[in-house]
């Protein structure tokens, strides 16, 4: 006997029953057809025919001339009952009268095993015949009824095994505010998705070829790093930003942009200065660039990337040019207005949007716990507050989520042999929260571009999502003086562009 | 220190970050360093596959004239990359003693800012 397929999967298809699978099909299990037998039809039946004794024998030979008209491949109990037993149903049917009540069945000592002995699956040669058969059996007298067997398909509504799920609903910043930043409320709108908007991110790694990332997107300068870590963290953000909208993965907020990509390795070291500078000339108004970076210090604590004056000067460059540029404010939970920092690009404004990590809606940790911050399914805080490890302070212009972001790569949400299908529910730190404002940025400068024929200016951009946003929460030993900022609020920004 | 995804060894702890003067420029081709008024002196000697270079090289071959403030800052700021970090710090101190030097420092050392690494299932 040929070994059978296992079932294929396709696409996920609506019809007026709701989600179907369209999805698993089983061409190798026949259709057929099954008939019920009246329990007063003394009929039973072989493998290849209907019989009955000579009383009833008229009834067999009916449903034989039906028989004859198709090419039958197999007659059987639909229970799997041999025909021995099948023979069985004979006396007890010969001695019912027409259409016997519940109590006459019950005082002839009918079963369960009778009735079912009265279900017969018959298999014809052709699929199509099904229905004809069915329909012919129906018109029967030894027949109650007679119809094509349905094909059961599993109650999931998407993803196996054999294919990505869809986890945008898990991907919570892009619900209204005040839990996300409400990016689907806004899509809506002309250029809301960051049509005509490129973004530039600036680390060291990606894996373009991620199934959710749009093709396309190109490496314009440095060297990419080789190892995992680096390249999933890219691919996470990059999946926060543009992932493709369909029915598997994740949804970029603003998947309508152009995402291109620019390592900050040049000559075998860190080089952020030239990164900034080669992208700003690749780019024009209205433009993003984001950096994902940070670095330790003077108290070795990691601090954003603009304290370093060429890093700062080279960030004044862009958003000269119209250029919004979103640099992460780093995970040192270090104060930037310190006397230490005096002076420097932590107390200036060198127009970037300076992102800290808020702590989300599902403000506990998961099982997984958080290394040795925080034990499984801890408490971590009010929603919108500082997160604990966020830099702070005056520059500091807005927050996104710092835990719990859904995106690409890593695999925690689900893994695969390839990595080009790994996704993670547990993208965190001002690396998370930087994706989420770049994004929103991406949204506005669409929409500005479509509603008024120009983007704004780096600083009406930070003006609106300050404005606009939901206002950060005070929590246990994060007071509203340690300064993040709002969460972006993309339905109330809009009214501002 | 709290928790990141840091960068590769290799790309760390070998390479210095200088600005230079105001009015001072490196000549690439002779290996020197020229003041405003002309004066030179030969850069610091290097190890072998050691490398001296600006740091936005477009930048640094245009004339200053026409350039923003910014940009004319980022003019300035050149780098010292090693092939290994063994000597970064004698290096360090050499750079920041030369006369043509405003300010030197390590290059930071730039991690990833997340808070912890998704386990991989």
């Amino acid at each position: 006997m040929a070994q059978k397929k296992l079932p294929r999967r396709k696409t996920l298809k609506l019809e007026r029953r709701g989600f179907t699978i369209a999805a698993f099909e089983s061409r190798d299990i026949p259709d057929y057809v099954v008939a019920e037998l009246r329990y007063e039809s003394p009929v039973a039946y072989t493998r290849s025919q209907f019989a009955a004794p000579a009383a009833a024998a008229n009834q067999a030979d009916r449903l034989n001339s039906v028989l004859a008209k198709f090419d039958i491949v197999s007659i059987r109990n639909q229970f799997g009952f041999p025909a021995t037993e099948v023979r069985k149903r004979l006396p007890l049917a010969a001695a019912l009268p027409d259409e016997p009540s519940a109590r006459i069945l019950k005082t002839k000592g009918t079963d369960a095993e009778f009735r079912q002995s009265g279900f017969v699956q018959i298999v014809p040669k052709r699929s199509q015949d099904c229905n004809k058969l069915a329909a012919a059996l129906r018109g029967q007298k030894s027949v109650w009824q007679a119809y094509v067997a349905p094909r059961p398909v599993p109650a999931g509504l998407s993803g196996s095994a054999t294919g990505t799920r869809l986890f945008e609903p898990a991907q919570g910043y892009l619900y209204s505010a005040p839990a996300g930043i409400g990016a689907a409320d806004v899509w809506g709108l002309a250029g809301a998705k960051g049509k005509g908007v490129s973004i530039c991110d600036i680390e060291g790694a990606w894996n373009t070829k991620h199934e959710d990332l749009p093709a396309g997107i190109s490496l314009i300068g440095g060297t990419m790093i080789t190892t995992l870590d680096w390249r999933n963290h890219g691919t996470a953000v990059l999946g926060e930003m543009v992932s493709v909208p369909n029915s598997k993965g994740c949804v970029g907020i603003s998947h309508e942009a152009k995402a291109i990509v620019h390592s900050a390795v040049i000559n075998g070291v860190f080089n952020l200065a030239q990164a900034l500078t080669n992208a700003t000339g690749q780019l024009k108004a209205g433009d993003v660039i984001l950096i994902e970076l940070q670095a330790p210090g003077p108290n070795n604590k990691y601090v954003a990337m603009q304290y370093w004056d060429d890093v700062f000067s080279a960030i004044v460059v862009a958003t000269a040019k119209g250029i919004t540029v979103v640099e992460a404010a780093a995970n040192g939970n270090e104060n930037f207005d310190l006397p230490i920092f005096n002076n420097t690009g932590l107390q200036k404004d060198s127009g970037a949007i300076v992102v800290g990590a808020g702590i989300p809606p599902s403000n506990a940790l998961d099982f997984d716990g958080s290394g040795g911050f925080g034990a499984a399914y801890q408490n971590i805080g009010v929603p919108r507050s500082r997160i604990w490890f966020s830099d702070y302070g005056k520059i500091v212009n807005v927050q996104g989520w710092g835990f719990h972001v859904a995106t690409l790569a890593y695999g925690d949400l689900q893994g695969d042999a390839s990595e080009n299908k790994w996704y993670t529910l547990r993208f965190s730190g001002t690396s998370s929260a930087s994706p989420i404002v770049t994004g929103a940025v991406a949204c506005i400068q669409g929409r500005s571009k479509a509603k008024n024929g120009a983007p704004l200016s780096p600083a009406k951009v930070r003006q609106i999502l300050m404005n606009s946003g939901t206002p950060q929460e005070p929590g246990p030993g994060v007071p509203l003086s340690q300064r993040i900022g709002p969460l972006p609020n993309l339905a109330k920004a809009m009214t501002l562009v | 220190m709290y928790p990141a995804v840091p960068p590769p060894k290799g790309l760390v702890g070998r390479s210095v970050d200088f600005k230079l003067k105001p009015g001072w420029r490196y000549d690439e081709v002779k290996g020197v360093f020229v003041s405003a008024k002309g004066a030179e002196f030969t850069a610091p000697r290097l190890p072998k596959n050691g490398r001296l270079v600006y740091k936005v090289p477009k930048l640094a071959r245009l004339a200053p004239k026409g350039l923003s403030k910014a940009e004319q800052d980022l003019q300035r700021y050149m780098q010292v990359i090693l092939p290994s970090s063994r000597s970064t710090k004698e290096l360090l101190k050499i750079v920041q003693s030369l006369p043509c030097v405003e300010e030197a420092h390590l290059t930071p050392e730039i991690s990833l800012p997340m808070e912890k690494s998704a386990p991989q299932e």
